[in-house]
């Protein structure tokens, strides 16, 4: 089963949830998804300047403690759904690392959005810092990141860092793009290439023309000359 | 004079993007200290020290975006402080190269990540280039021989 399905968990409970104007900010920001009223929104594609992965969006909510809604995802019952999950993004409140402790992350991404505002930088960074030495790929953000867009390490905050995280997952339905990291010599591989069409297309009226018909062979050599001359710049 | 012993490149997820091995070590060996170093360095606090005592050698870390460097060094051979300038050398390189380097550009161009670190370094471990703009000439004109194989397959 390929893993293209991405579960957006959001904790409603009343005491400590998150609103519904939050989870449209959210959706919207991380997902560009429009309507937040749906749970399920088929035919997303998450794009990066690598490749392109297309992905089912699913949307849950939950009013009870995250335990037991963790309890339930790791039953039995729920194994067809995480074999065919790519991510988990928890949404809610306050940073719970005994909670985090019970999600599968094995072959997905997994991401904690803090809603609540109530960590600081600092603690953000020791909690990701336990999760990744206990082996969770889990990672901890903070929605309402303030200030400066990085971090002391120059690392991405906030929503742009769960993008990131979203970014490096090896998507298995991805499909690549031809980049080219080096701008210069990406764009000399392009001027090459139309030069080279250019070059191929001349060769080849060159050899439908007539053996006899010299002034025209002379005609096709100064224009395909003039169009080099004029692609090159020169 | 420098002689590293390997440099890794690890995510904050524990994840390997890059490893080059200068010192001969068996398998074994090398997954083992891929895992020791691994739990040992992400679990560090932001103000603790980037050098530390590993086994029969020392550490030397840095740490930028979401990236670990990593190198082993030989403590009466290498200059911590000189293993850490090596790391930003490195780091300056690829983000000239790429224009600011993220991990998804590692990712997707792990050869030329390996490129730009097997210019800077040698393969026994020492410091085989140290301008940035003489690395980056290198790579350029690897990429142009590459673009003119490119255009001699189409042209045959």
């Amino acid at each position: 089963m390929t893993r293209d399905k991405v579960l957006v968990l959001v904790d409603r409970d009343e005491a400590h949830g998150v609103s519904q104007e939050t989870q449209t900010r959210l959706l919207s920001e991380l997902f560009s998804l429009s309507d937040a009223s749906q749970s399920i929104v088929h035919g997303n594609t998450w794009r990066t300047k690598y490749y392109d992965a297309p992905y089912d969006l699913y949307i849950d909510t939950h009013a009870g403690t995250l335990q037991e809604w963790l309890g339930e995802f790791n039953g039995e019952q729920c194994r067809e759904l995480r074999d065919a999950l790519a991510g988990v993004v928890l949404v809610g409140g306050s940073w719970d690392a005994s909670a985090a402790a019970t999600l599968p992350t094995e072959d997905m991404f997994a991401l904690w959005i803090d809603c609540t505002g109530e960590l600081n930088e600092t603690e953000i960074d020791e909690a990701n810092a336990m999760l990744s030495t206990s082996g969770s790929a889990l990672e901890v953000v903070q929605l309402t990141a303030e200030g400066s867009e990085t971090n002391e390490f120059g690392e991405a905050v906030g929503l742009a860092r769960a993008r990131e995280v979203i970014d490096t997952h090896p998507w298995q339905g991805m499909v690549r793009r031809d980049s080219n990291p080096s701008s210069t010599s990406h764009d000399r591989n392009e001027d090459i290439g139309a030069l080279v069409s250019l070059l191929n297309e001349a060769r080849q009226r060159y050899a439908s023309l007539e053996a006899s018909d010299s002034r025209e062979a002379r005609e096709l050599a100064e224009a395909t000359a003039e169009e080099i001359s004029r692609k090159l710049g020169l | 004079m420098s002689h590293l012993k390997y440099m890794l490149l690890v995510s904050r997820q524990a994840k390997v993007r890059l490893m080059q091995w200068y010192t001969p070590l068996t398998p074994k060996e090398k997954t083992k200290i891929i895992n020791d170093l691994m739990p040992m360095i992400l679990g560090r606090k932001s103000k603790m020290c980037n050098i530390l005592e590993y086994g029969n050698h020392r550490v030397v870390y840095r740490r930028y975006a979401s990236l670990y460097f990593i190198c082993g060094v030989t403590p009466e051979e290498d200059n911590e402080l000189l293993t850490l300038e090596i790391i930003h050398r490195y780091v300056e390189s690829m983000d000239t190269y790429f224009g600011n380097v993220c991990e998804l550009d590692i990712i997707f161009n792990f050869s030329k990540a390996y490129d730009i670190l097997n210019e800077l370094i040698m393969c026994d471990g020492s410091i085989a280039e140290s301008s940035k703009k003489e690395i980056l000439n290198n790579i350029k004109a690897m990429d142009d021989i590459e673009g003119n194989n490119h255009l001699d397959r189409v042209l045959s």
